[in-house]
């Protein structure tokens, strides 16, 4: 049984390249998130916090170095299997609140289910559950043209939650928001650790930072 | 949570008819190019079966079905006991046998007949076998010949005067007969009805034979069997079928099948090709949506499949409205109903193609990475 205090994400040593660039991105990262901890990372522009978010979130694969999630290594996992994980275990959020636009609201966050295998309607019914949660369940029917970047927001954190990931990504999650939003969102986040989730936020925000149990600084 | 089984088939049909109706341009051109492809191989190949059918009903017709037997003996002819050896086959439905040369026969009411000043003759033959009952030549009145009568055609009867279908008549070779009946005659012995017909005896022989297969495909049976059962000189007998109509047949219904052969594949190939650049314009449009999708779990197999069964659902409709719009214009151009398993056929082939059409499309999306969408967000 896990329990708070385990790693769900480890980075060792990781380097990464992007094809067209010579030097890397980022160079020899390790990190360790745990169950029910925010970590921050930080670091000027450039210096590859959101490629730490794609190489946890499976996106892409280290240069050199591993990552390990739920304990086991993920550098030879298909393609499939990675999308496996995406779907059961990670729960994603971007600095911009990427959403169908053609859906509703509950839509959008119901899909966040669907991929684990969970049915049409017990999809919606959580993702309701969650709107209300997150004081948005007025807009379910609405669509995301419809709502400010605010609230748009708020459904991508809901959407990221609905599976309850063991580890949620998120890339500068406050970045265009205003406060009480941003305050929002980070509640949510705050929630899902406590809820034993391990969270890791690439964030420029002081304050984010600081609402974080810790900082892993890039240079 | 769920058990991270990956997409549930009635969710994937779900998500298909949702993406569907999020975008009814693009799902109009791949319904409405399938919905054609269908109408236009159905009309075809319902055109082309129902003509088929019409050829091979009029090669049914008794005019395919007719055999002519011709004496080469000079004078003499065939046995008239040919004629009941012939009709006892299973494969003939009818048989008579004529005599060769035919004489004059007057009316002499209408004149004096000694000096040849009664009214139009027209020309007498005799005749064998039970004439009057088959499919070519019916009694319209009055009732069969018996020795030294004779019954008229309906046009003779008209040129010799006979308004009540009965009377007297002045044979050349026979001298007086008595006319009782009218005989209508159609098809390929319609030239009959302008003779009168008289009973041949047992002394004189036919020189003519007309024997009518039951079934078109038994013609060549029983031309193979002629020889054989016309007696002494039937091997020197010619004998005329309708060679013609059963290669014209045989040449129309090989043409039909080709060209509905090529109907058929240029129109899988063109719903296939319709499909699959409609779906690679629609997929540029949808990067980012697929890329999303992979974001949240989707596996490049379910971005596949969500696109195929778009397609399928697509395509489905465009067969549904296409199948039936073809049947109306086989029917509008025809006159008569496609058969209904060419109707379904011709739908799930043309939804297969299109579903072929979709898979390169398809794979394409599928192998995008999302990094696309993470990075352009």
């Amino acid at each position: 049984m896990s329990q708070n205090g385990d790693p769900v994400a480890i980075a060792e040593h990781v380097t990464f390249a992007y094809p067209a660039n010579r030097r890397p991105t980022l160079s020899d990262v390790s990190l360790r998130v745990e169950r029910g901890a925010m970590v921050a990372v930080t670091g000027p522009s450039g210096v590859g916090k959101s490629t730490l978010i794609y190489l946890l979130g499976l996106f892409i694969r280290p240069t050199e170095g591993e990552i390990v999630l739920l304990g086991s290594p993920t550098r030879r996992l298909s393609d499939a299997s990675r999308s496996r994980l995406r779907a059961t275990a990670l729960g994603l959020v971007f600095q911009d609140p990427v959403l169908h636009p053609e859906l509703s609201i509950e839509e959008n966050v119901a899909e966040g289910a669907l991929y684990a295998g969970c049915s049409y309607r017990e999809a919606i019914d959580r993702a309701r559950r969650l709107l209300d949660r997150f004081g948005i369940g007025d807009l379910r029917r609405r669509r995301p043209g419809e709502v400010s970047g605010g609230q748009a927001q708020r459904a991508v954190l809901c959407r990221a939650l609905i599976r309850e990931p063991v580890l949620i990504l998120a890339d500068e999650p406050t970045g265009s928001l205003d406060a009480a939003n941003g305050t929002a969102v980070l509640a949510g986040l705050r929630a899902a650790a406590d809820r034993g989730a391990g969270v890791l936020i690439a964030t420029h925000s002081q304050a984010v930072a600081e609402a974080c149990d810790a900082t892993v600084r890039l240079a | 949570m769920a058990d991270g089984a990956g997409l549930r088939p009635a969710v994937l049909v779900r998500l298909a008819i949702r993406g569907i109706s999020a975008r009814p341009i693009r799902a109009f051109a791949v319904a409405a190019s399938v919905a054609v492809a269908v109408a236009a191989v159905v009309a075809t190949s319902g055109r082309t079966e129902a003509t088929r059918r019409a050829i091979i009903a009029h090669l049914e017709d008794p005019s395919a079905r007719l055999i002519r037997v011709v004496s080469q003996a000079g004078p003499d002819g065939f046995d008239p006991r040919t004629i009941e050896r012939l009709a006892a086959l299973d494969a003939v439905e009818w048989i008579a046998g004529f005599g060769s040369a035919g004489t004059l026969v007057r009316n002499p009411s209408l004149g004096d007949s000694t000096t040849g000043n009664a009214g139009q003759p027209v020309g007498s033959r005799l005749f064998w076998g039970r004439l009057l009952g088959g499919p070519l030549i019916r009694l319209g009145g009055g009732r069969p010949p018996g020795d030294g009568e004779a019954v008229v055609g309906q046009r003779a009867a008209v040129t010799l005067g006979l308004a009540d279908r009965s009377g007297l008549l002045d044979d050349e070779r026979r001298g007086r007969l008595a006319a009782v009946g009218v005989f209508a005659a159609g098809g390929p012995v319609a030239d009959l009805a302008a003779f009168v017909l008289v009973p041949g005896r047992a002394d004189e022989q036919p020189t003519e034979l007309l024997v009518l297969a039951r079934r078109a495909v038994e013609v060549e049976a029983v031309v193979r069997l002629l020889p054989g059962l016309l007696g002494p000189g039937g091997e020197r007998a010619a004998i005329h079928r309708a060679d013609e109509l059963l290669a014209l047949r045989s040449a129309l219904a090989a043409e039909a099948g080709a060209l509905d052969g090529a109907v058929l594949l240029l129109a899988l190939a063109a719903s296939a090709f319709i499909v699959g650049s409609v779906l690679f314009g629609a997929i540029e449009a949808r990067r980012r949506e697929f890329g999303l999708r992979r974001t949240q779990g989707a596996t490049r197999s379910t971005i596949g499949a969500l696109i195929v069964a778009e397609t399928t659902v697509l395509s489905g409709a465009g067969a549904v409205i296409g199948g039936p719009l073809g049947a109306a214009l086989v029917v509008a151009s025809a006159g008569s109903w496609p058969d209904l398993l060419l109707v379904l056929a011709v739908g799930v082939l043309v939804v297969l193609s299109a579903i072929l059409g979709a898979i390169p499309p398809a794979i394409v999306a599928a192998v995008r990475e999302p990094l696309y969408v993470l990075r352009s967000s």
